[in-house]
């Protein structure tokens, strides 16, 4: 029995088998690095973290009202413009209101109806948009309404599941999947960390790097900060992009608009 | 009367039909660019092609307006 079990392994040529070093960087070196690479055309941002790539989950968090859908709003339209329209799950915001955010509509793709806690039907719909679309970006807005807080023994543990399986879409498919999460209660204050995410620190754990972002109305009413907390591939630590609202979008505070700004305020 | 908003209803229908099938070519393209990356003709072929689309849908979606305008307007006749 047990030397059938082995002769049967040595044979054993699935796609999951095991393979050598040099065998897999052959196979490695017939693909591209990344079939996706979209750039935020945020200069800053882009100069930190160079762009976004297949396989990426990353998490956009920030205080309510402070801008996280609006910044995934804005990497949405600066993404389309490189030919890469995104897959929305927009279970925070009704369709109707959220179409109506944007200046201008751009091509996006949203299932007709949502479905809440239910990963499963994430992932099908997550594959459809692919197969029909070729969409290779994802937003989820926002992560709470993956998990089914009531049912929850161990939120923790639970959202930990989620983003393993998220991380998992992402990679196995070669898409990037952008998650939209809230702060704890009470952090609207100070500067914001992505030890300020909501209920698990899992969240920071199995993401390729954070976005913070966080109104600034001492910078001006439209202004807000977007704070890249870590990034994995680049090594990026803690850097800020200050960011003012323009014809319904975000883009970066240039020298001008600052100076611009701080007249306003001193007048 | 009513048969003429029938009849503009069905030119909506139709309407989004062709939307959906171009938003898929859209899709066709977007694969073909990735499939040949060093390709540039190819890429730039598809972008035309998604570019033109663009342009088909926003008319199209015109037009289902416009219809749908018509269609209460007869309604209420």
């Amino acid at each position: 029995m047990i030397g059938e079990r082995r002769e049967k392994l040595r044979d054993y040529k699935g796609e999951d088998r095991v393979v050598s070093s040099h065998e897999m960087k052959l196979a490695l070196d017939r693909r591209p690095e990344a079939v996706i690479r979209v750039k935020s055309l945020i200069p800053s941002l882009d100069h930190y973290i160079e762009d976004f790539r297949a396989g990426e989950l990353i998490p956009i968090s920030g205080p309510t009202k402070n801008g996280k859908t609006l910044l995934a709003q804005t990497l949405t339209v600066n993404f389309e413009k490189q030919n890469q329209p995104s897959l929305w799950f927009t279970y925070e915001v009704p369709a109707r209101q959220f179409l109506s955010q944007f200046p201008e509509l751009p091509t996006i793709y949203l299932p007709a109806k949502l479905r809440a806690h239910a990963l499963d039907w994430l992932e099908e719909r997550i594959l459809e948009s692919f197969e029909k679309y070729h969409t290779r970006i994802v937003f989820v807005d926002h992560l709470h309404y993956l998990v089914d807080m009531a049912r929850m023994k161990s939120p923790s543990l639970e959202i930990g599941t989620v983003m393993r399986r998220l991380k998992g879409i992402a990679i196995n498919n070669e898409l990037v999947v952008f998650l939209l999460c809230h702060t704890i209660k009470g952090k609207q204050e100070g500067t914001l960390s992505y030890e300020s995410i909501r209920d698990s620190s899992f969240v920071s754990q199995e993401s390729d790097s954070v976005l913070m972002i966080q109104r600034k109305p001492d910078m001006g009413e439209n202004a807000a900060r977007l704070r890249v907390e870590f990034h994995r591939r680049t090594g990026v630590l803690e850097k800020v992009v200050d960011l003012i609202k323009v014809n319904g979008l975000l883009q970066e505070v240039t020298h001008t608009d600052y100076k611009r700004q701080r007249k306003d305020i001193d007048d | 009367m009513v048969n003429l908003a029938k009849l503009y209803r069905e030119f909506e229908k139709e309407n989004l039909d062709t939307i959906s099938s171009l938003h898929i070519e859209s899709g066709v393209m977007r694969g073909l660019i990735e499939r040949f990356p060093g390709d540039n003709t190819i890429k730039q072929w598809a972008e035309y092609f998604i570019r033109l689309n663009g342009a088909a849908i926003e008319n199209l979606v015109g037009e289902i307006e416009y219809d749908r305008r018509t269609a209460r307007e007869v309604e209420g006749l």
